[in-house]
């Protein structure tokens, strides 16, 4: 019987070692430093070489291209492609995409990596192809691009320094797949084709690679067309964005979206030269990844250095770096790499500090010839309780903290003549705030706002594009939410009550600076109670299409919930944890040192009025004047002073009290005899 | 006699000019810092619920002043504590009151007899010596309160330093103490010290002993009877000495 078992296994043992060797082989590999150039044949999505001369010729597939000679299913479960995966390793809390809608007043931070403070966007009603097309503007494609949310990641990593391994691990677990919960969107995928991994995006050398084309094609819903046009081997005619889910390309190719393929791009074997670097350039990375610091008092861009080690010249990628597999290094203490491979080397300390490890080993520093700090006459407990970047990185903190508009928040690379300073959503930077271990890291941080549903404790968010459907009745708002909830047209009578009669009739222009302040104050009044005014009707319109027992509508924003009141009249605010701000750390831009918290005096933090515990932070709030939830950053940094301290503090109370007792029951047995003696008439 | 028909006080040499120039900077320095440190206190929150910010304490002036004359006080009371330890290991005067003052059994007994005269269940008064024993509980409450304090005092200027040898020593723990160890200290100089020795009714509304050095005769044989009855004895011993002196020079 042992004998036929084993007999029966040996070959499906032989079989599975060719079928791994086979795997193995696929991938090219020159194991040299100097980079291929890669004059190479382009391969649709079928597979199938791209002819050029052809008038219907299908995009070009960057997963077929490229995986000819690459492991693309490892790549694919990088870092920036792993999001809705759910084994994947998601690290600390990071920025999240923004859902806003100034319709509504709505701005949800949504990620699939289930952060907390986020939201998952299936979990509000968003399909991935509607997630793509509002937000692939500034991902590299892959990922939900190319499957549905909610697939099972690898069982286990891959060896340290086996990246090549993981492709098949990956492999494998790819084949144990949930059922994606039906989605009608679904269909439109046969009109867009699916949003691969965009290699070019990111490898590409020179600076013709247009992200701006990339975005467009997003935008048309020509997801499969994305890619051929970024890289500018085509011209796309039309748009997926106006054909019906069950458009055929077969049987109107006249109305089917056209590559329109530059031929000089290809020689005579049909090889097209790509221009392609191993390292990713930093425009690249900033493509996604670029800040502007936007609110009253930030410098202007030109008066300050960027960030010192990009002016030193190490870039991005070269601390946010990975191999074969993709998975970024994220580069911030106590990371795991899900390779096992050790990646402390590229945090801050593993660069400027000789680490020793548990075993009592020494790993040196110095990579990138990182000077060692010299932190004279700092003591040491700093370092316990603050990350490097708390001193060294971002806008130093200010009475107010500064506004940050980002690539992915606010779609900086688009070129566009309506940007705005104001435009949603508010982020707020730095704000300074103990994390669980203890350590203070800077921050940036978002206050969530949105329509939903209260069922007892529980909020959920309710899509702003429906929401909006019922709530246009009630609120009236055509574009911005902020501004339209509180515009109020004062009357005659309102005039004349704040300036008197003969002062209302002339004209505002000739309105003293004082009356002018009355009149704006009466306006912020009246538009305040127009607000309020207006929630409630929404609320009503949304509890009456309302079809779940139990729950009711409510609004929120900058750190405050609003309902209807108990009498069903006006809208009440109250306080809610789903109104509480996201936040998560930055490591960017990092300071020169002479420009570090605390290189000026000790007493740039240790003093009762130190911006680091007094900065303000105020609710981002979508109504204009009305009061917002106001935030000292000391409230995100409780005191965990060691229990011995609380004791020491409690036996000196104990001390104090004990003693003044003590010497006060002296005083009064003294004045108690001598009273007796008074009376007694034996003097005092 | 007297000049107005009462009879005049006889007084005798209590403290000496060492004491008093040493009480006197003692007693300026603390009440220099109980007022700079009161603004300190309210700026850091430290009563609790009340909290005045820099700009609303504004209007009795800036912080920073406070803050700098409270360290200049603070110096001058670590300078005197420096000088007390040389002043009673050095000079003869302080080696004899040191030994005065050091704590005695006698001093625990006189406590329950005082106690107990104090609710009737003795007639007299213990018989004190030079030193009371409130008196020496005032003494060495000075030495805790001012180690605590100037401890704690220099590791919330120079925080660099305990942070850096005595990391248990931390800013809260220092400010706390230093706080706390303050309020007690401030209490019992307005409310005891003060009681014992100008309030009380005997002596209200108060003495210039602190000024003069000298007390009355009476007082001495009220307050200090062991030390007045050696006195008495030394200056009969004296008188002897001097007559039989006289008598031998005869």
């Amino acid at each position: 019987m042992a004998l036929c078992l084993v007999a029966g296994l040996c070959p499906l043992f032989v079989l599975m070692l060719t079928l791994d060797a086979v795997a193995q082989e696929n991938f090219k590999e020159t194991r040299s430093r100097s980079q291929y150039v890669h004059h190479i044949k382009i391969y649709d999505a079928d597979g199938l070489e791209v002819d050029p001369s052809d008038p219907n010729a299908k995009p070009y597939s960057p997963k077929k291209t490229c995986m000819k000679c690459h492991d693309y299913k490892s790549i694919a479960h990088g870092y920036h492609f792993s999001a809705a995966q759910k084994a994947a390793e998601h690290g600390r809390p990071g920025e999240p995409w923004v859902w806003v809608d100034g319709r509504t007043g709505s701005q949800i931070p949504l990620s699939y990596r289930g952060w907390p403070g986020t939201y998952k966007p299936q979990d509000l009603g968003m399909s991935r192809f509607r997630f793509l097309n509002q937000f692939a503007r500034h991902m590299p494609g892959g990922g939900v691009g190319e499957e549905p949310p909610g697939l099972i990641g690898p069982k286990e990593a891959a060896k340290p320094g086996d990246d090549s391994k993981l492709g098949t691990a990956i492999d494998a677990a790819l084949t144990e797949t949930v059922q994606p919960p039906a989605d009608p969107d679904e269909a439109r995928f046969k009109v867009s084709g699916n949003l691969e991994i965009d290699c070019m995006l990111c490898h590409s050398a020179g600076r013709s690679y247009s992200h701006e084309k990339w975005m467009k094609q997003i935008e048309y819903q020509n997801f499969a067309w994305a890619a051929t046009a970024g890289v500018g081997l085509a011209n796309i005619k039309g748009a997926a964005k106006s054909l019906p889910d069950d458009f055929d390309a077969k049987a109107t190719p006249e109305k089917a979206v056209k590559s329109h393929y530059k031929k000089y791009k290809f020689d005579h074997e049909n090889q097209v030269f790509f221009d392609i670097v191993r390292t990713p350039s930093n425009n690249s990375c900033y493509a996604c990844h670029t800040t502007r610091m936007v609110r009253e008092g930030s410098k202007p861009k030109w008066t300050y250095d960027e960030d010192v080690h990009v002016r030193a010249g190490i870039g991005c990628a070269d601390c946010h770096s990975n191999g074969i597999s993709h998975h970024t290094v994220r580069g911030f203490e106590g990371e795991q790499h899900p390779t096992g491979q050790p990646v402390e080397s590229l945090s801050c300390r593993g660069c400027h500090y000789d680490e020793e490890g548990d075993d009592g080993s020494v790993k040196l520093g110095g990579r990138f010839g990182a000077p060692k700090p010299l932190h004279e006459n700092i003591p040491p407990i700093h370092f316990e309780k603050m990350s490097c970047t708390t001193c060294h990185s971002g806008p130093s903190p200010k009475m107010n903290t500064q506004w940050v508009q980002t690539a992915m928040a606010h779609s900086l690379g688009r070129a566009t003549q309506s940007r705005k300073d104001t435009d949603m959503p508010n982020i707020s930077t730095p704000v300074f705030i103990k994390g669980e271990d203890g350590v203070t890291y800077p921050h940036r941080m978002m206050w969530p706002a949105y329509w939903g549903w209260m069922k007892g404790d529980e909020v959920t968010p309710m899509d702003p594009i429906s929401a909006n459907r019922t709530l246009r009745r009630a609120t009236r708002v055509l574009r911005d939410f902020r501004i339209e909830m509180v515009k109020v047209r004062l009357s005659t009578a309102d005039k004349e009550a704040a300036l008197g009669k003969d002062r209302a009739k002339v004209s505002s222009k000739e309105w003293t600076e004082d009356e002018q302040k009355k009149i704006d104050a009466l306006t912020r009044t009246k538009g305040l109670e127009e607000f309020e005014k207006k929630l409630a009707k929404g609320f009503e319109l949304l509890a009456k299409g309302n079809k779940e027992d139990g729950r009711v509508p409510i609004y929120v924003a900058a750190g405050k919930a609003w309902r209807l009141n108990a009498k069903g009249e006006k809208a009440e605010e109250f306080e809610h944890k789903a109104a509480e701000p996201y936040a998560w750390p930055f490591a960017h831009d990092v300071r020169p040192a002479r420009q570090s918290l605390g290189a000026k005096s000790c007493i740039e933090c240790h003093a009762t009025d130190s911006l680091i515990w007094n900065s303000e932070i105020v609710g981002d709030i979508p109504v204009n004047g009305a009061a917002a939830s106001t935030k000292s950053m000391g409230d995100y940094q409780p005191d965990d002073a060691p229990v011995y301290v609380a004791m020491t503090n409690m036996a000196f109370k104990f001390l104090i009290i004990g003693t003044m007792a003590g010497l006060l029951l002296h005083i009064a047995g003294d004045l108690f005899r001598r009273a007796l003696n008074q009376i007694s008439g034996k003097g005092p | 006699m007297t000049t107005k028909g009462k009879p005049e006080k006889e007084y005798v040499k209590r403290f000496g000019w060492q004491f008093r120039i040493q009480h006197g900077t003692l007693a300026l320095s603390v009440i220099v810092l109980i007022l700079t440190g009161i603004p300190l206190w309210f700026n850091l929150g430290k009563p609790g619920h009340i909290w005045l910010s820099q700009e609303e304490f504004g209007i009795f002036g800036d912080i920073e002043i406070y803050r700098q004359i409270h360290k200049i006080a603070g110096v001058v009371l670590t300078i005197l504590a420096i000088y007390h330890l040389l002043y009673l290991a050095l000079s003869r005067e302080g080696r004899r009151e040191f030994r005065e003052l050091f704590p005695r059994i006698k001093d625990g007994i006189d406590l329950v007899q005082n106690m107990m005269y104090f609710f009737g269940l003795r007639k007299q008064r213990p018989k004190f010596g030079r030193f009371t024993y409130y008196e020496k509980f005032d003494y060495w409450a000075v030495y805790w309160g001012v180690v605590i304090m100037v401890g704690t005092g220099l590791a919330l200027w120079f925080p660099e330093v305990p942070a850096k040898y005595f990391p248990w020593l931390t800013f809260g723990l220092a400010l706390e103490v230093h706080a706390d160890e303050a309020l007690l200290a401030a209490m019992a100089i307005i409310i005891w010290h003060f009681y014992n020795v100008h309030y009380n009714p005997s002596r209200f509304p108060g003495t210039l002993l602190w000024y003069h050095g000298k007390i009355s005769k009476d007082e001495m044989m009220h307050e200090h009877p062991l030390e007045f009855a050696e006195m008495v004895k030394a200056e009969i011993e004296e008188a002897e000495e001097e007559a039989e002196a006289a008598v031998d020079e005869e």
